[in-house]
């Protein structure tokens, strides 16, 4: 169906090509899983595969793109439109219509069929992903899997046989990605050939037919994801910054589990591959490598909400609720719920950016409606989801050094705290960039800098591992909240990363239409399925891993809920029995 | 989430009903109006009918209504204060301790705000009931190319994205250091300068996804395009417009036949 013949790919002006000779053969109805690190060549792929480039944006193409034994890039984008359909990341970036129907229809009325079978065609596709309904909604009134949805209806209108789908769920909460790939699984089963880009592995792995891993624009190896993933093992991580899923991670931890069995790719495998569980008991787990204890401590409150409510001006419904709260010192707290639960609204509040209609919130026992922007800044810091809006100055020493300017902080002392973190995050050697030049991790490196120097009390970090590919999140995120916890600066985190929750958090807070819903231990949330349910969250696949061990005689001990945690119980438990035999 | 007072408010009232190409050729006689009335109490007129309009004909929210309007009378206020205090020709009418209202500046003040209030009054009406899908697909029945005319529309749907993303960049620039407001002017302008960096990369960010994403819909694949919802005109819309038409006439004619003097828009 698709045929890709030394494709090499140069943008206009850059130094080297983005593509290099890649050749690869899709048949028709397969499902491709396309992995690599950010600036792997992933979006270019794609793009060219659409014709956009280089017909609308320019460069040099090499090679040939045979669909169906046609040669795409000598055809119009528009003719390519019917062969090949493109979903973006970002719903809100690709809408350019106020209702559902006529963001449907806007495909097929640029290909000029009849005003009837477009009616026909849109109504077909919103049935297809289950919005038939909302067909005379606003865009804007809809949720984020439902804007997807959307998105992949407008596509689905103009039929074309290959899909190429661009992180379609890495925008959306855990529940409503899940429903997306597994409605990207649906259209394969109907005959559709999809191409998808997916940085988690964890739950399109077992659907693929075939894995694709691009690095620096090569391809680095393309075939059955089984055979990938026992090839490369854990050095897909470690060398090549790729994301294993928590099941395959789990089993190449505790290989002593597995005897000679290939790696499992999901939780049945796991459990049906794991040997005979001994019969001496559970398994102890050894103290966890991670960097919240989960305890709680009487320790003074850093920041403090009493019946908190907020609705934003003109706005008839409430975004927050009754929220009470207190963080302590020195605590890592998560603020979870699905898109629009009120999760960023409390955050703001909590460090004054936004005032509480009702209800008191107290940071470092100080009335945040009583004190001054100036003391505000000095007490709280906000790293927000995209760090180029905080950015201010034209270097990144600069930018650094903004805050303490204002605190009007002695020169000589200034030197010293950048410097200082500078080092410790990774960033020296960039000193005089522009800001708006780095790339995305060290964009986000710079924006925790620039609130690091200040030592503030409460630090909030909304979606810390937005935009950022696993060798990144693995590395980055590790860093920077090593750096926070070395600095004792409180911190609370945004997130629908269920990884980075159990692997990072002291405490999990739900908001949940508005509600604090949850509010304790990450292993207590996980535990409490209905309670997931309600709000929409999904448990790291761990969790499942270890409830269905626990299903089939292996007592794993209660609270595993990070991959190290469970291998280093599992470990436990089969050293045991070889010491025994 | 709170809806935004100057964009179109879906709903099924008779406004909503009314053809957008109707709608949009009433907004241009009803701008043309107020140019042609000479007496305060003739825009007077003009401006209650349109805030009765506002609030009982076109079913949107009251509040929104009211900010609006309330905007539009503040605007007029301010500019009828510059008028009366740079205006001293004619009798003198009124002195409130410093200020002296004379007649002229009292008269000229008055028909500049409530003209004011006038054209966006009905521009408020016109926004608040008109889809600008229409509005676009009626253009195009008039023979504009569709793409400057989907130009048009994109820019018009992303606007209330931007003043959200503005808001978001002001907030997060505040957590650096940076005061929202100042007095200070040069504060100001450096204030702003330091917006429009953020503004700029995420507008290009938003514009080019936006652009790969029509694009790769086939959009300008072909010098025309099909349109789901076909042009037509609306009786209640051509009334309306007819009905404006010939108080315009009306207007211009009275004005000819009983104030030559005056020529045929108003003096001020």
């Amino acid at each position: 169906m698709i045929t890709i013949e030394d494709l090499t790919y140069h943008y206009p002006e850059a130094k080297s090509p983005t593509l290099k000779s890649i050749s690869l053969h899709v048949n028709p109805g397969e499902l491709v899983l396309i992995t690599g690190h950010s600036g792997s060549g992933k979006s270019t792929l794609f793009h060219c595969l659409k014709g956009l480039l280089p017909h609308l944006y320019g460069g040099t193409l090499e090679g040939k793109i045979l669909a169906d034994g046609q040669d795409l890039s000598k055809m119009r984008v528009a003719d390519i439109s019917v062969h090949v359909g493109l979903v973006m990341q970002d719903p809100d970036t690709q809408f350019c219509n106020l209702f559902v129907r006529d963001e449907v229809a806007f495909g097929v009325e640029n290909l000029k069929l009849p005003a009837k079978e477009c009616v026909a065609r849109v109504q077909s596709a919103l049935a297809a992903v289950g919005l038939l309904h909302a067909s005379d909604r606003l865009v804007i009134e809809l949720s984020g899997g439902e804007k997807q949805r959307v998105a992949i209806a407008s596509v689905l209108a103009m039929d074309p046989p290959v899909m190429l789908l661009d992180e379609p769920a890495a925008n959306l909460d855990a529940k409503s990605g899940r429903e997306i790939l597994n409605f990207v699984a649906e259209l394969r089963r109907g005959g559709k050939t999809i191409l998808l880009v997916q940085h988690d592995l964890d739950e399109m792995i077992h659907v693929a037919d075939k894995l694709l891993i691009l690095e620096r624009g090569e391809v680095l190896d393309y075939g059955p994801p089984r055979a990938l993933i026992e090839k490369y093992g854990a050095t897909l991580t470690s060398a090549h910054h790729i994301g294993l899923p928590q099941v395959t991670l789990a089993a190449l931890g505790a290989r002593r589990a597995f005897g000679s069995a290939s790696l499992p790719l999901t939780v049945q495998e796991f459990a049906s591959w794991v040997l005979k569980p001994p019969q001496h008991g559970a398994a102890q787990p050894r103290s966890p490598e991670v960097i919240g204890t989960g305890q709680a401590l009487a320790r003074p409150a850093v920041v403090d909400a009493e019946d908190v409510s907020y609705a934003y001006p003109r706005a008839v419904n409430q975004v927050v609720k009754k929220v009470s709260l207190r963080v302590q010192e020195g605590e890592v707290v998560a603020i979870l719920g699905k898109n629009g639960s009120g999760k960023s609204t409390l955050a703001r509040l909590l460090v004054g950016l936004l005032k509480p209609r009702q209800g008191v919130i107290r940071l470092g026992n100080r009335d945040v409606a009583q004190l001054r922007h100036h003391d505000i800044h000095r007490l709280s810091g906000y790293v927000f989801q995209y760090p180029e809006h905080q950015f201010l100055t034209n270097s990144v020493q600069d930018e650094i050094g903004y805050g303490l300017e204002v605190q009007s902080v002695p020169r000589a002392e200034q030197q010293r705290i950048i410097a200082d973190v500078v080092a410790s995050l990774g960033l020296a050697g960039l000193e005089a960039r522009h800001p708006f030049t780095l790339s995305g991790g060290e964009k986000r490196r710079l924006s925790v800098a620039t609130m690091l120097v200040l030592e503030p009390r409460l630090l909030i970090l909304d979606e810390p591992t937005y935009g950022l590919d696993e060798g990144n999140v693995v590395n980055l995120v590790r860093l920077m909240f090593e750096q926070l916890r070395h600095r004792g600066i409180t911190f609370l985190f945004i997130t629908h990363d269920m990884r980075l929750v159990a692997e990072y958090a002291d405490r999990a807070l739900v908001m949940h239409h508005g509600e604090l819903v949850f509010d304790g231990a990450p292993k207590d949330l996980f535990r409490d399925s209905a309670l997931l349910e309600r709000s929409e969250l999904l448990a790291p696949p761990v969790v499942e891993l270890t409830n269905t061990l626990a299903q089939r005689g292996l007592a794993v001990p209660d609270g595993t809920i990070t991959v190290l945690q469970l291998c280093q119980a599992l470990n436990w438990v089969y050293a045991q029995e070889s010491e025994k035999l | 989430m709170a809806s935004r007072a100057y964009s179109f408010f879906p709903s099924d009232s008779l406004l909503h009903r009314m053809d957008a190409l109707s709608k949009f050729l009433w907004l241009v006689i009803a701008s043309v109006l107020p140019f042609v009335m000479w007496d305060p109490r003739q825009l007077a007129i003009q401006a209650i009918f349109l805030l009765l309009v506002s609030v009982f004909l076109i079913k949107t929210d009251l509040g929104s209504v009211l900010r609006t309007w309330g905007l539009l009378v503040f605007l007029a206020s301010l500019l009828l204060f510059f008028h009366i205090t740079n205006r001293h020709e004619g009798d003198l009418v009124a002195r409130f301790w410093v200020l002296s209202i004379y007649s002229d500046g009292l008269r000229v003040g008055l028909v500049y705000s409530l003209r004011v209030v006038a054209i966006l009054g009905a521009s408020y009406i016109f926004v608040r009931t008109t889809n600008p899908r229409h509005l676009v697909v009626a253009i195009i029945s008039l023979g504009l190319n569709y793409r400057y005319a989907w130009m048009l529309f994109v820019g018009l749907v992303s606007l209330p994205v931007f003043e959200s993303e503005v808001q978001t960049i002001k907030e997060a620039q505040m957590v650096r250091g940076l005061r929202r407001h100042s007095n200070i002017v040069s504060e100001r302008l450096e204030m702003y300068r330091r917006y429009m960096m953020p503004l700029l990369a995420s507008a290009l960010r938003r514009v080019e996804h936006l652009a790969i994403a029509m694009d790769s819909r086939a959009f300008a694949a072909y010098p025309d395009r099909t349109f789901i919802d076909d042009f037509h005109w609306s009786w209640s819309g051509v009334l309306l417009l007819v009905g404006t038409l010939l108080i315009l006439i009306v207007l211009l004619v009275w004005r000819i036949l009983l104030h030559p003097s005056i020529g045929l828009v108003s003096p001020t």
